[in-house]
């Protein structure tokens, strides 16, 4: 359905049952309403295999789009498990595709500097980034965008893909649906960004003696797995299992007089590494963290308030964008709803999706790829001005502790 | 808390500084820092005479940020002695300035608290050796940048230039020499012997020892080289002529290396070659000119004087070529030229010359003649007979056939005192006899000369016709024994033309050898000799007798001699025991093996040989006892001075004992005094021929004496 409500309001459509040709059929509405020059797609992993024709649908499509296909959307208060949601942009949208994320041989500072105009930042404030949440060389990837872009403005995004951690086609361009690949998305749009997790550290800091991008193989000199198994059974006192236990203790990156960067152990490699999700530097102090209910639904009402206290320029068409990670969903269970509440600030819209890892830049800080951490974004078009003071493009930060 | 300081600053400062380049030591310690240190700014700004500039910043773009080279500029200009950081701070956020020290700042830019006092103090140490690190890099790059510079200026001479060390090592090479030397980059040749690589092998591909190397000698002498002749090797393996110098470096009076310069001569030496060409050959006929005909004049009288072999130079000119120049111009003129000296060349040996003084003359000098003027005479007209046939022959000239004439003067190099111009003028007067002479023929300088070059050639005429016109006869000198009494003669031919008169032998038998008529010349001897000894067998005076006839060496060798000896014995069906073939050792010795199997192929039909002029020759007794001989034949050079010469005498006994020791028969040619045939007797040879017996006679007078000697024979018989 397509929110008729406010006058200049950002149009979407959330489809809460759908598939490939009502994602269809809703980008051709979107694309059709007058004043659209961009469009952002977002798909749930539900919706399956990409057929041929979607891909052709979008080859010919006139309008700008990007999107991704992720294990959930979020619309509003609720989170579906099925379906599409499309929003429309008045304003211009670039995107830009980076070939690859697995050639080694791709430096991504060069192909930035060769492929974005330099002002392309300053004048648009916010760029979204959406990346194969699968896909190695991330961390490079987020590394450029940072050298390159710096402190010119918000960046918001996310991994797609699928919770099963099958490779698949996940992110949405004007090529088709493709992987392997990340969507830089520059729309003139003002946007206020929050960041947090609700993280604490219980144990370190070891130093990450050896690691192949994102496998932490050593701790302290120590094989990762042993030093992960030996803190968390003198914590819990049980014997450790690891895919029991992984979930609740994943590992914070530490930096100084900063908030952690969360990285989520998802699995154990042959050889004793620990597969996280996102690089986890050679060099690195990292903090075994925990959490629980509570500190996670405290840290998302926090960063709801955090945003909305650095927004008050955006205009009643603003619209809020979160990308909150699907590891989180998994740990809070039934309560992901109450997460996806405290996130909604009605009426103004939310849309989003539960990710494979979250993409957000302070403004201020490096930009991180995090992991079971929650972002969100008030985007809107039409600056409001606030006495002399232009506020827009602020970005806020909830400090859990 | 602080232990994560600690940990984060120990990572810092393990990181920081790291590389020679300066661009990415600055990437990965900007980098590490902002990232420990949670900053969003890092910077580092180079101060040159007052003068800021960002060398390295992350972010890429604030790189002419003016917030950084305005905190540079204040944090300099405040207390740089200090080495505090200088900190703007703005609304939650802080730029820091560090001082570089003797390099200029370092700029980082943070959100929310800033550092504890622990960190700054120590970032204050990490940009010491961050400031370290940078002058490294700057110096390092200079070094580069001079050595690229030296790199440049060495590429940029068309001079190939290389280095070696004291071992001969290459050190470095520019463009230049890589490209003369075919190879393509520099790794090819630096850290290699270069002597083994391109400087191995001398010109003609004959080793060259490093020790005896120019180059090495330097390093022995510490001396520059200059060396123009010499040959560096290409990479194809091909010799390139080069000039080069040699510098060899020199410290504490050790030579620690040398620097080579060198350039590619080879155009320099083709030109030379042009210039050379130019110079001693003529431009249009490719032939040498007058100055190359001199030269090699000179250089054949001298060898004609060693070896005293005749040479000849003839002066061709050709007939009424003015005339053709000026109806037909120039160019088919010279074209004519070209085909004419084509022509000469075909004419002559590899060993002779053919030179083009100027317009239409030509000359062509022999050499290697025969030693014999009148042979060398000969050989020459011979040759100029060749070279006016072959001129004779029509020239396509373009779209003109043309025939042509030519007159050629000769004259023979012989006489060891002429000059060069004297031998010159000589042809050039010959030829000048030969236009007089109704052009398109030969004329010698020397008259009598060309007497007997007109007398031989008429002599060779007739000779075709003597055989045929029975103008050749048998004479007869009779041999005989201690007691006088006639064994046998030796048939000799006789040229009676009605021309010449009675001709010797000296002249026309050489005359037939050349033409090939003494083939069937030396057959009608054979078949005259049978028939005379056919003849006598119904005699019993004569049945005995045997004949003696001297075989040639073109007729002994003929393949089917054998055969055509033994058709005419079984022809005239005569006793072969009495016809003996005279033969020469000088024949022998021209196949030896073939010889011994001809001869024994005879002897199985028992035809008897004579070896004649024994002792002229160089017959190696190994040969003697295998030819299948009855009978020696003293040469009577021997003989002539026996009452004289100790020397001939000595031989003649040698002679003597060696057939006895061989069981041969020995005869004695040459007989003209008895003191003579006493001698020969005394040291028993009991065969003779000779003028005391008679000179060689028709067969009437032959018979007549027959009776005489037997008559004389009896007599000394019964005196005995």
């Amino acid at each position: 359905m397509l929110n008729p409500d406010v006058l200049d309001a950002i149009p979407f459509i959330i489809q809460s049952e759908g598939n490939w040709d009502s994602m269809r059929t809703a980008i051709t509405e979107i694309a059709s309403t007058a004043g659209i020059n961009g469009i952002i797609a977002l798909a749930c992993e539900s919706n399956g295999m990409v057929p041929d024709s979607f891909d052709k649908f979008l080859r010919n499509l006139s309008v700008p789009i990007f999107g991704g296909v992720f294990p959930k959307l979020i619309a509003n208060s609720e989170y579906l498990d099925h379906g599409n949601i499309v929003l429309g942009l008045k304003s211009t949208l670039d995107v830009y595709i980076v070939p690859s994320l697995s050639d080694p041989a791709l430096d991504y500072d060069e192909w930035l500097a060769k492929t974005i105009p330099t002002k392309s930042m300053p004048e648009a404030k916010t760029m979204f980034v959406l990346v194969d949440g699968l896909a190695p060389r991330i961390g490079a990837l987020i590394d450029s965008l940072f050298n390159t872009f710096g402190l010119q403005g918000n960046f918001i995004g996310g991994g797609a893909g699928s919770l099963t951690t099958q490779n698949m086609h996940c992110l949405i361009t004007a090529q088709g649906v493709i992987s392997d690949a990340a969507i830089l998305a520059i729309p003139k749009l003002h946007s206020q960004v929050s960041v947090a997790h609700g993280w604490v550290p219980i144990a370190g800091p070891f130093e990450v003696t050896s690691s192949e991008n994102n496998v932490i193989i050593t701790l302290d000199w120590e094989p990762a797995l042993e030093v992960y198994r030996h803190v968390l059974e003198d914590r819990t006192g049980f014997s450790f299992n690891f895919s029991d236990v992984s979930q609740a203790y994943p590992f914070g990156m530490a930096r100084l007089n900063m908030e952690f960067v969360v990285r989520d152990p998802i699995a154990v490699r042959h050889d004793g590494g620990l597969v996280c999700v996102g690089d986890v530097p050679c060099g690195s102090l990292v903090h075994i963290m925990n959490g629980n209910h509570s500190s996670l639904l405290s840290a998302s009402t926090r960063v709801r308030t955090m945003v909305d206290s650095n927004s008050k320029a955006a205009s009643e068409s603003a619209v809020d964008i979160a990308m909150d990670c699907i590891s989180r969903a998994l740990f809070l269970g039934d309560k992901i709803n109450n997460e996806i509440d405290s996130l909604h600030h009605a009426p103004r819209p939310l849309i989003g999706a539960f990710t494979l890892g979250e993409i957000a830049n302070s403004g201020q800080d490096y930009l991180e790829f995090h992991n079971k951490t929650v972002v969100i974004a008030t985007i809107w078009e039409n600056e409001t001005v606030q006495g002399s003071k232009r506020v827009s493009s602020q970005r806020s930060k909830a400090h859990l502790h | 808390m602080i232990k994560l300081e600690h940990q984060f600053l120990f990572q810092i400062v393990m990181a920081v500084g790291n590389g020679t380049d300066l661009q990415p030591m600055l990437q990965s310690s900007l980098s590490v820092m902002m990232r420990k240190l949670g900053c969003n700014i890092g910077a580092v700004v180079r101060s040159t005479n007052g003068t800021l500039k960002i060398v390295h910043c992350i972010p890429y773009h604030i790189k002419n940020s003016k917030a950084v080279l305005s905190i540079s500029q204040h944090s300099m200009a405040e207390s740089p002695a200090s080495r505090q950081p200088f900190m703007i701070k703005t609304s939650g956020h802080t730029l820091m300035a560090f001082i570089l020290p003797d390099y200029g700042m370092m700029v980082l830019g943070k959100a929310g608290p800033i550092f504890s006092k622990q960190v700054l103090g120590a970032l204050t140490q990490i940009a010491d050796k961050l400031a370290t690190a940078c002058i490294a890099c700057e110096q390092a790059q200079a070094v580069k940048e001079a050595q690229q510079k030296a790199q440049l200026l060495l590429d940029s001479t068309a001079e190939g230039i290389y280095g070696v060390d004291a071992s001969g090592n290459c050190t470095f090479v520019n463009q230049a020499a890589l490209h003369i030397l075919g190879y393509k980059g520099a790794d090819n040749l630096i850290g290699k012997n270069l002597h083994s690589l391109i400087h191995h092998s001398y010109a003609d591909a004959t080793p060259y020892p490093e020790n005896k190397c120019l180059i090495h000698q330097s390093f022995i002498s510490h001396e520059k080289i200059h060396g123009n002749d010499e040959v560096f090797w290409h990479r194809s393996g091909n010799p390139i002529p080069v000039e080069y110098w040699l510098y060899p470096i020199i410290h504490d009076n050790q030579v620690t290396g040398a620097v080579t310069t060198f350039f590619d001569i080879s155009e320099r030496k083709a030109t030379d070659d042009t210039i050379k060409h130019l110079a001693f050959y003529d431009l249009l006929t490719g032939l040498p000119n007058r100055r190359l005909l001199m030269d090699r004049l000179k250089l054949a009288l001298v060898a004609s004087k060693r070896s005293g072999q005749d040479g000849a130079l003839l002066f061709i000119d050709l007939d009424n070529f003015k005339t053709l120049n000026d109806t037909l111009g120039h160019d088919i003129g010279d074209l004519l030229l070209q085909m004419v000296a084509h022509r000469l060349e075909s004419c002559v040996r590899e060993c002779d010359t053919v030179a083009r003084l100027g317009g239409d003359e030509f000359v062509v000098m022999l050499e290697d003649l025969s030693k014999k003027d009148l042979e060398a005479a000969a050989q020459t007209k011979a040759v100029c007979e060749k070279i006016l046939v072959s001129l004779n022959q029509p020239y396509q000239l373009g779209t003109h056939e043309y025939t042509s004439t030519a007159s050629i003067g000769a004259t023979l190099i012989k006489d060891h005192q002429q000059s060069l111009e004297e031998v010159l003028k000589q042809a050039d007067i010959a030829m000048y006899q030969a236009k007089k002479s109704g052009r398109n023929t030969l004329r010698f300088f020397d008259q009598a000369m060309m007497d007997f070059i007109n007398t031989r050639a008429t002599l060779e005429g007739n000779l075709h016709k003597a055989l045929d016109n029975h103008q050749f006869h048998l004479y007869y000198q009779i041999q005989v024994n201690d007691l006088h009494q006639p064994l046998g003669a030796e048939a000799l031919i006789r040229w009676l033309s009605p021309e010449f008169g009675l001709v010797s032998p000296d002249q026309f038998i050489p005359l037939a050898e050349e033409s090939g008529l003494i083939l069937p010349i030396g057959k009608w001897v054979l078949e005259s000799v049978c028939l005379q000894l056919k003849a006598w067998e119904k005699n019993a005076i004569t049945r005995d007798l045997v004949l003696s006839v001297n075989v040639s060496v073109k007729q002994f060798l003929q393949d089917n001699f054998v055969e055509q000896v033994r058709s005419i014995v079984q022809h005239h069906a005569i006793n072969p025991k009495l016809l003996k073939l005279e033969l020469t050792e000088s024949l022998l010795l021209e196949s030896i093996e073939d010889s011994i199997a001809t001869m024994n192929a005879l002897k199985e039909i028992n035809v008897q040989f004579s070896l004649d002029d024994f002792g002229t020759g160089y017959s190696s007794l190994q040969y003697l006892k295998r030819l299948p001989l009855n009978q020696l034949k003293i040469d009577q050079s021997f003989v002539h001075d026996l009452a004289t010469d100790t020397n001939d005498r000595a031989i003649v006994r040698t002679i003597i004992a060696m057939a006895h020791s061989l069981n041969l028969s020995v005869i004695a040619e040459g007989v003209e005094t008895e003191e003579q045939r006493q001698f020969l007797l005394d040291n028993g040879c009991e065969l003779y021929q000779g003028y005391l017996f008679s000179k060689p006679v028709p067969i009437e007078k032959f018979e007549a004496l027959l009776k005489v000697k037997l008559n004389a024979a009896d007599v000394v018989k019964k005196t005995k």
